[in-house]
């Protein structure tokens, strides 16, 4: 029986030899790899190691035969043929990068002679296939979603690294400048050019409104790339902002009826500024003017005043001490000028006031003089004739 | 008499009106209030008295009540004589309030200076005017030599009793008898028919007499076209039988005559006293005639007067020029005053019956007391 054996094994050996002398012809297999996968055939191996750049089709694979002792790690060119140990015509490879899918797989054609042996695809581990790459997310929020026209508001611009690999090359794209916005400062925002994964940076910058209505804020958009030089983007979600009519101050006098003044007397004169409006009034300036200009005078202090700002809800009061100097119906005219958010604004305010007329008081004995002179006179006559 | 006048010195007359009793008081009292005007009762608060002379009155009595009655007579010109309240019409009790009182009277009149002529006006009828005013005038006319004495004597109503009347008797005589230039009359009796009531028949001859008097007043003491002066009033009074009265009528535009008017004033319904003028009961008489100028046709007033004169004996006149209707104001010295002989024949009835009486009721008491004569008290 050993014999039997001996003949078989001698046939299939001779089989096995004319077969490879016959089949001297080359084979190829496509494989889809991902990073750490390989293709064993023979004592070849073909490992996926990393996907460089998708732009430019740049992948690194490493081919190592066992036999040999070759190890050799090549930066495949998409679709270009590289051989290996001679290539698959000359017992070696010929590997060629048919296509990159993404950043951690491709597809890989072997080019093998077909005697080596039966190509077989070993997945590699799974972390390994797990590429570290960057992924930036970007928000841009506002202090306030409501504000007036003339406020300002502040827009933070947050970029993150939440990848596993060094974003680079950060830009933030903002949209051009609103036109409903006045920029002022800190626009455009500046972000770090890199960021590690976790990290984080911000910008601020300020802006005014300048046109009510109801503002589609554009999303920000954020480019980077990674060490690869490969270029993202991300964007943060679109708002909106609503923005209302300017806040404006109003300003409001008032001067207190004041009684009638008697001739050559005094007495005050409450004076109020109240800014019932919803912004704060700025350089208030009071004037005053006295119709007809002679005959009341105001003693002091002085009506005019100037006021750098009077804010929303806040009332300035003052007294001053007016003087009777002539009889007559007068007019106290009160002027205040003031920033009222689109210029100069003006209000006005007046009060009446009457000096009476010199109270001459001896006049009221002079009344009575003639009643009393009368009166004993008459007291006179009845003493005269009571008997 | 001298006084000094708004223009300079001029001749004012000085007049005393003298009102003695509560007659005379009135009367008085009724002249101021003409003088005032007499338009209101308080016209003596606001207005004066405007006298055409100067005039000093007084108003003398015994009751106080009667000068209290007064309102238009000043106080100091009311004199009461102490001690008494009223002579109870008794002008024995009367004659010895003024003597024991002469001084203290005459020192107040005399302290008012001196005086042309003084009016002397009471009733004879009462206790103290009828008891006073002779021995006043007596005084009077001792003290001031020149001055001219006219009592104004008030007869009663008859009816007003037996001591009126022989009062009214004895008075008017001793009025007669002492040293007065005249009497003017005016008889109440006479002159009651003004007016229903007694009352106002009073007031209204006290404001008749009031009238006259101021009127006569001015006429002496005033430029006239035709000149009568207090020389011509005494001629006058002392006529007749230095009794005389006063007569007054005013036309109107109706009867502007003057010669009317003058005949107005001398008629019965014109005197204080009833006479008849035209039966020749008036010995002298003055007649004023006060008017304007166009009512005032001296013609007329000298031939009315002309004819007054062949009746009456002999008439002065006076006209004063002044606005309105004429205004006469005649002055008659009587020669005949039957009404006073009457009430002397009243009065000596009155007395007799009043004696009388008096005897029957004596002797009706005497009999009384007659029949206690033998008896005593028993207690």
């Amino acid at each position: 029986m050993r014999v039997v054996h001996l003949v078989i094994i001698a046939l299939l050996l001779a089989v096995h030899l004319g077969e490879g002398a016959d089949e001297s012809s080359i084979s190829y297999e496509e494989f889809t790899l991902q990073l750490g996968d390989r293709v064993d055939i023979g004592s070849f191996r073909v490992e996926l190691v990393e996907v460089q750049s998708i732009r430019d089709g740049l992948t690194v694979l490493r081919v190592s035969q066992s036999s040999t002792g070759m190890d050799e790690q090549r930066v495949l060119v998409l679709d270009r043929a590289n051989d290996f140990e001679g290539g698959a015509d000359d017992d070696g490879l010929t590997i060629t990068v048919a296509a990159i899918f993404d950043d951690i797989s491709a597809k890989v054609r072997i080019e093998y002679p077909t005697g080596i042996g039966t190509p077989r695809k070993r997945t590699g581990d799974v972390s390994a296939r797990t590429r570290a790459a960057p992924s930036l997310i970007v928000t841009k929020s506002f202090d306030r979603d409501k504000l007036n026209v003339g406020d300002s508001v502040k827009v933070t611009i947050a970029v993150k690294n939440v990848g596993t690999d060094v974003a680079e090359n950060i830009q933030v794209l903002d949209q051009p400048p609103l036109a409903e916005f006045l920029y002022i400062a800190g626009y455009p925002p500046k972000i770090r050019e890199s960021l590690e994964p976790g990290e984080s940076d911000s910008a601020l910058y300020v802006m005014n409104a300048v046109k009510e209505g109801i503002v589609k804020v554009p999303p920000i958009e954020v480019r980077y790339s990674d060490k690869k030089d490969n270029i993202k983007s991300n964007q943060s979600k679109e708002s909106s902002i609503n923005i209302n009519p300017a806040r404006r101050p109003k300003i409001e006098l008032r001067m207190d009826p004041v009684k009638p003044i008697n001739y050559s007397s005094t007495a005050l004169l409450n004076v109020r500024i109240t800014n019932s409006g919803q912004a704060s009034a700025y350089r208030v300036e009071l004037t005053s003017e006295v119709k007809p200009a002679d005959g009341l005078r105001i003693m002091g202090p002085s009506i005019g005043r100037s006021y750098f700002e009077i804010p929303p809800g806040r009332t300035e009061n003052f007294t001053v001490m007016i003087k009777g100097e002539q009889s007559g119906n007068y007019t106290v005219k009160l002027r205040a000028s003031f920033q009222g958010g689109e210029g100069l604004v003006m209000e006005e305010d007046a009060c009446d006031i009457v000096v009476l007329g010199q109270d001459y008081k001896y006049l009221y004995y002079l009344l009575i003089i003639p009643v009393v002179l009368i009166a004993l006179w008459v007291l006179k006559r009845y003493r005269e004739y009571k008997y | 008499m001298y006084w000094e006048g708004a223009s300079g010195f001029e001749i004012m007359l000085n007049v005393l009106m003298i009102g003695v009793g509560q007659c005379g008081n009135r009367i008085l009292d009724a002249v101021n209030r003409q003088a005032f005007g007499g338009a209101s009762r308080l016209s003596k608060y606001y207005s004066r008295q405007k006298f055409p002379s100067r005039v000093e009155t007084l108003a003398v009595n015994t009751a106080i009540n009667d000068l209290k009655e007064l309102k238009f007579t000043q106080a100091k010109d009311r004199l009461h004589v102490p001690n008494l309240h009223g002579v109870g019409a008794n002008r024995n009790k009367g004659k010895e309030g003024f003597w024991d009182n002469r001084d203290m009277i005459m020192e107040e009149i005399e302290r008012r200076g001196d005086f042309d002529i003084a009016f002397v006006m009471t009733s004879v009828s009462g206790g103290t005017g009828s008891s006073f005013s002779p021995l006043l005038i007596h005084e009077l006319k001792s003290r001031y030599k020149n001055i001219t004495l006219i009592p104004i004597s008030v007869l009663p109503f008859r009816e007003e009793g037996s001591i009126y009347l022989q009062n009214s008797a004895f008075a008017l005589r001793e009025l007669m008898e002492v040293e007065a230039d005249g009497m003017v009359l005016v008889d109440n009796q006479y002159l009651k028919r003004c007016s229903g009531d007694i009352g106002s028949a009073y007031d209204k001859i006290n404001n008749m007499l009031a009238q006259r008097i101021l009127f006569l007043i001015e006429s002496l003491d005033t430029e006239m076209l035709s000149v009568t002066d207090l020389g011509d009033f005494k001629t006058v009074m002392n006529g007749g039988l230095r009794m005389g009265t006063l007569g007054y009528y005013q036309g109107d535009k109706k009867n502007p005559s003057v010669r009317a008017a003058i005949k107005g004033s001398l008629k019965e319904m014109g005197l204080l006293y009833p006479a008849n003028v035209d039966a020749g009961e008036a010995a002298r008489a003055m007649i004023i005639i006060q008017g304007s100028k166009d009512h005032l046709d001296v013609d007329e007033i000298t031939k009315e007067i002309e004819e007054l004169s062949s009746t009456i004996g002999h008439v002065f006149k006076g006209i004063v020029v002044r606005g309105g209707p004429p205004k006469v104001l005649s002055v008659i010295a009587l020669e005949k005053v039957p009404g006073v002989v009457d009430l002397y024949e009243r009065a000596k009835r009155a007395i007799h019956e009043e004696r009388d009486r008096r005897e029957r009721s004596r002797s009706q008491l005497n009999e009384a007391f007659e029949h206690i004569n033998d008896l005593e008290e028993i207690y």
